[in-house]
């Protein structure tokens, strides 16, 4: 990490990205996009949005050679990494936005050409396809020294980022998660604990800083308003008409995922929630004629599933571990049997 | 010429192998010798037994190995037996097999060793088309 990369990344976290977002916003004025007339009121919270993630990639490209930087998956708790300083970055993501740039098929037959089966997630082929190609929308992608992955909501992210540790010959840290059918048990709570445990000294050591446990407990607390916040913006849909629909909530669920844990994304959900509660009260639905209510299921729910009940999936099972780090006052042990696997260190 | 991947599929592929006089010589099969060589456990306590007992086993997907172990593995195989080549065989949407294969059959390449990959679905049969890639296969290494 080198002092001048430092200042140049906070000069253009403070001052230069800024003001970029507000030339870019002006630019954009008087041209409103045209919608389906079935639709109500788009959500004003729709440019903050947009400038919250083009600051966030923009300021990516600063991040290299400044602060440490992770590539994380969307399952994994990110909040470990902020003690550190880590800049997250979120290859899923990214992918998701390539594929609405409709760079999707280009990207994936980069991979294809280097034995990639069809057959895998285009996520990660976009991804891989972008690791040979370098092409992205977003100009360029800070180089990883850390991956981070959790199987929690997917399965594939093992596998595709056992790959990415190979090819960029970086640690790749895994948090395993233990499947939760029903009630989630004690025996899973310290099998969770002991593996974060044990990630902090590898993550002192790629950072080479200290874990400092008061900035931790304040990240988580932040952490887990943003999250029961978006808990209740989700739960305005509640209401006939629903403020917003469910490609909203998809949208609109990018700081939770790629920046929980940050004072940015409790600040966006709380002001996100104000306008859907107004919308309510004004009777202002996102749909102009509300007929019929579907419900889209979460990937990971709860066994009663009472529409009370949903949550986004990041919300649920986070709770139990960040109540067990705070209460217990075990000493932080390397000897964890229990593996937070390390690819190559 | 040794194995790899999930499980020979069809069955009838040994029994082509064995009509091109090719000998098998080693496996690094998901289903075979990925799962039964383990070293036997010390412990009494059974738990504990069976812990031993999985780390011990060769590295594989399934156990999210690293790539560069799986790597090392597959060497010492072909080193150990000698092997011509080494034929992949895959499952359809198998994610664990197919990510790492873009990585063993690279480390093969570079040591001078040709691969082949089959990538069938389960009960399909030894097609006409498969037949002909094995055949083909067998004549480049001879």
């Amino acid at each position: 990490m080198s002092v001048s990369r430092k200042i140049r990344y906070h000069l253009m976290k403070d001052m230069g990205v800024p003001a970029l977002m507000r030339l870019s916003a002006r630019g954009k004025k008087g041209h409103p996009r045209r919608q389906s007339p079935s639709l109500g009121p788009p959500l004003k919270c729709n440019s903050r949005l947009k400038e919250i993630m083009a600051t966030h990639y923009l300021l990516s490209r600063y991040a290299e050679g400044a602060k440490p930087v992770a590539w994380v998956t969307s399952g994994a708790p990110v909040e470990i990494l902020r003690p550190f300083g880590f800049y997250t970055f979120y290859p899923e993501n990214h992918a998701a936005l390539c594929g609405a740039q409709k760079l999707g098929p280009q990207l994936c037959s980069e991979a294809e050409e280097h034995g990639y089966h069809q057959d895998l997630c285009s996520y990660a082929r976009i991804d891989l396809g972008h690791y040979f190609s370098g092409k992205t929308p977003v100009g360029r992608l800070p180089k990883p020294d850390l991956l981070f992955a959790s199987n929690k909501i997917c399965q594939t992210v093992v596998y595709w980022y056992r790959a990415l540790a190979e090819y960029w010959k970086i640690p790749l840290i895994l948090f395993d998660t233990p499947y939760n059918f029903g009630e989630i048990k004690e025996g899973d709570i310290s099998y969770m604990v002991r593996q974060l445990e044990e990630m902090i000294p590898l993550l002192e050591q790629i950072s080479k800083r200290r874990f400092h446990h008061k900035r931790f407990q304040e990240i988580t607390r932040i952490a887990k308003e943003a999250s029961v916040t978006w808990g209740k913006v989700l739960s305005t849909m509640k209401a006939r008409p629903s403020p917003m629909t469910i490609f909203d909530a998809f949208n609109h669920l990018a700081p939770i995922v790629s920046l929980r844990g940050l004072p940015a994304a409790l600040e966006y959900y709380r002001a996100l929630l104000d306008e859907l509660k107004e919308r309510v009260a004004q009777g202002i639905g996102a749909i102009r004629d509300e007929r019929k209510r579907l419900m889209w299921e979460p990937s990971v729910q709860r066994r009663s599933s009472s529409i009370q009940e949903v949550r986004s999936p990041v919300t649920v099972s986070w709770k139990p571990v960040r109540t067990a780090l705070r209460q217990q006052k075990r000493p932080l042990t390397r000897h964890c049997r229990l593996r937070a696997y390390v690819a190559t260190l | 010429m040794i194995l790899s991947g999930v499980l020979p599929n069809p069955p009838e592929i040994l029994a082509l192998l064995d009509e091109l006089k090719i000998r098998v010589v080693d496996d690094d099969l998901l289903a075979c010798s990925r799962r039964y060589l383990f070293s036997r456990s010390r412990a009494e306590e059974p738990f504990e037994a069976l812990a031993e007992r999985y780390f011990s086993m060769p590295p594989c997907t399934t156990r999210n190995s690293p790539i560069k172990e799986r790597m090392t593995n597959l060497l010492d195989k072909v080193e150990g037996s000698n092997a011509k080549g080494v034929i992949f065989c895959m499952f359809k949407f198998c994610e664990p097999e197919l990510f790492d294969l873009p990585h063993l059959i690279e480390g093969l390449k570079e040591r001078g060793l040709p691969t082949l990959v089959v990538d069938v679905e389960p009960n399909q049969g030894l097609t006409g088309q498969l037949t002909t890639r094995i055949e083909a296969f067998a004549e480049m290494m001879r």
